[in-house]
């Protein structure tokens, strides 16, 4: 029940990323430290969140560019780390990166169909209605779906790609520090 | 334009980017954020009041907390078309158009840069910095970081937001100059060293808390180094982080973890 309470969260702070306020709420730092409150494991839930937070800040969303969605990305890897029965956090890390990228796509081709608008403010409220939809119906799909199946499968990966992933997820911070770093380097 | 009219444009504003598409980008956005200031402009004459509305549904795009000081001064020029005579007024709306799109693109550059290339990530270090330092301290160090980022960022962006309605109103066509006296680059530099500063004591406590992570060996911080010296821009973290994946794999494959 949590994790569906979750999506809906999600779904709506992911509006605050493009479609209303942009006050941050949706950043996977925030996010990361809000599902680790609902999950009650506050610090898995923010390292978890910074982690993608420090992966998403490379891309910036200037002129028509739509980077790989933050919120989904760190959405889908807390809905998959956390709760009951969790997908290991070297699995859901890039999962949920993955997750992201997949979202962007589909977030590109829904802004394509959108044309001229009668109304403005029909167009609106259309606009923020449809994305809260769509977002809630991706990471429901996740949830269902995908979860399910990083759960089963972990078992049978072969060890070499799980160690590869534990060891990329412990050089993780050093490297999102590092491109923090190159990304406030003034010149 | 009273205060009840300014915040009716500036919540409005918030939604700037709600219906975004390739076509016409915030178009639709703006059109609806300047709506309430059209009604009391052209109110008496309704069409008037569509073609002003649709005229404003046109392309545009900038950076969202830049565009209160173009949703400020086209109300300021709006509302000099409306009480101009009929041979004056599609004069001025042309121009104003000019100065919009001009606008635009100018503050973009200016925003893009303060808030998305520089406040954004300097409120990130900021944050993490807040976490480590607290982490021992306090249980809720988590939650006192996400506050951190929220108050850090929201307090300059939202004041701008607001500030900028009033100021491109009052300025008009005058806004280029205005703006252009402002000191953005040194803003940008100044928070940028600061931020650099928090990302090296980031690294600090980050290599306070995880030492010597493979066998003793502060593999982490090497990674680090390398990185921020030899990581292309146009090479994403993704793809390192895959290529990370892939020696690591290889290297159990190999016998060698």
């Amino acid at each position: 029940m949590e994790l569906y309470l979750a999506v809906l969260l999600i779904a709506l702070l992911e509006l605050d990323s493009v479609h209303a306020g942009q006050f941050m709420l949706s950043r996977p730092i925030v996010l990361g430290a809000l599902l680790g409150l609902l999950f009650q494991r506050l610090e898995l839930g923010f390292s978890l969140g910074a982690l993608v937070e420090m992966f998403s800040l490379e891309a910036l969303p200037v002129g028509g560019h739509v980077p790989a969605n933050a919120t989904i990305a760190a959405g889908a890897a807390l809905l998959f780390a956390l709760g009951p029965s969790p997908v290991p956090v070297e699995a859901a890390f890039p999962a949920g990166m993955a997750s992201g990228w997949a979202y962007r796509w589909l977030d590109a081709r829904a802004r394509e169909r959108r044309g001229a608008a009668a109304s403005p403010g029909g167009a609106v409220l259309m606009g923020i209605l449809s994305q809260f939809a769509s977002t809630a119906l991706f990471l429901f799909l996740a949830v269902v779906f995908l979860r399910p199946l990083l759960c089963w499968g972990w078992p049978w990966a072969p060890d070499f790609v799980s160690e590869g992933l534990r060891f990329a997820l412990t050089l993780a911070p050093w490297l999102g520090t590092a491109v923090l770093a190159k990304t406030l380097w003034p010149g | 334009m009273d205060i009840k009219m300014r915040w009716r444009l500036f919540l409005r504003s918030l939604l700037l980017q709600s219906y975004w598409n390739f076509e016409t980008m915030q178009g639709v956005g703006f059109s609806y954020s300047i709506e309430p200031w059209l009604k009391a402009c052209f109110g008496k004459t309704p069409d008037q009041y569509l073609q002003a509305r649709a005229r404003h549904q046109e392309c545009f795009n900038t950076q969202p907390y830049m565009a209160g000081f173009i949703l400020g001064m086209v109300c300021a020029l709006e509302e000099d078309a409306a009480r101009a005579p009929e041979t004056d007024r599609l004069a001025r709306i042309d121009k104003m158009k000019a100065l919009k799109k001009g606008a635009a693109c100018a503050l973009a550059g200016i925003g893009d840069a303060l808030f998305w290339a520089t406040l954004r990530p300097f409120c990130a270090a900021l944050a993490l910095v807040s976490a480590l330092a607290l982490w021992r301290v306090s249980e809720r160090a988590a939650v006192i970081a996400a506050a951190v980022y929220l108050i850090s960022y929201n307090a300059p962006s939202l004041y701008l937001r607001w500030r900028g309605i009033g100021l491109g109103y009052l300025w008009k066509e005058q806004i280029g100059l205005k703006l252009k006296a402002f000191p953005w680059q040194s803003w940008i530099q100044g928070l940028r060293w600061a931020g650099v500063f928090f990302v090296f004591t980031l690294a600090a406590l980050l290599l306070g808390a995880t030492g010597g992570d493979f066998n003793g060996l502060p593999v982490g911080a090497v990674v680090f180094a390398a990185t921020a010296l030899l990581k292309p821009r146009s090479f994403s973290i993704s793809r390192l982080y895959l290529i990370v994946c892939l020696a690591g794999a290889g290297a159990s494959a190999a016998g060698l973890q």
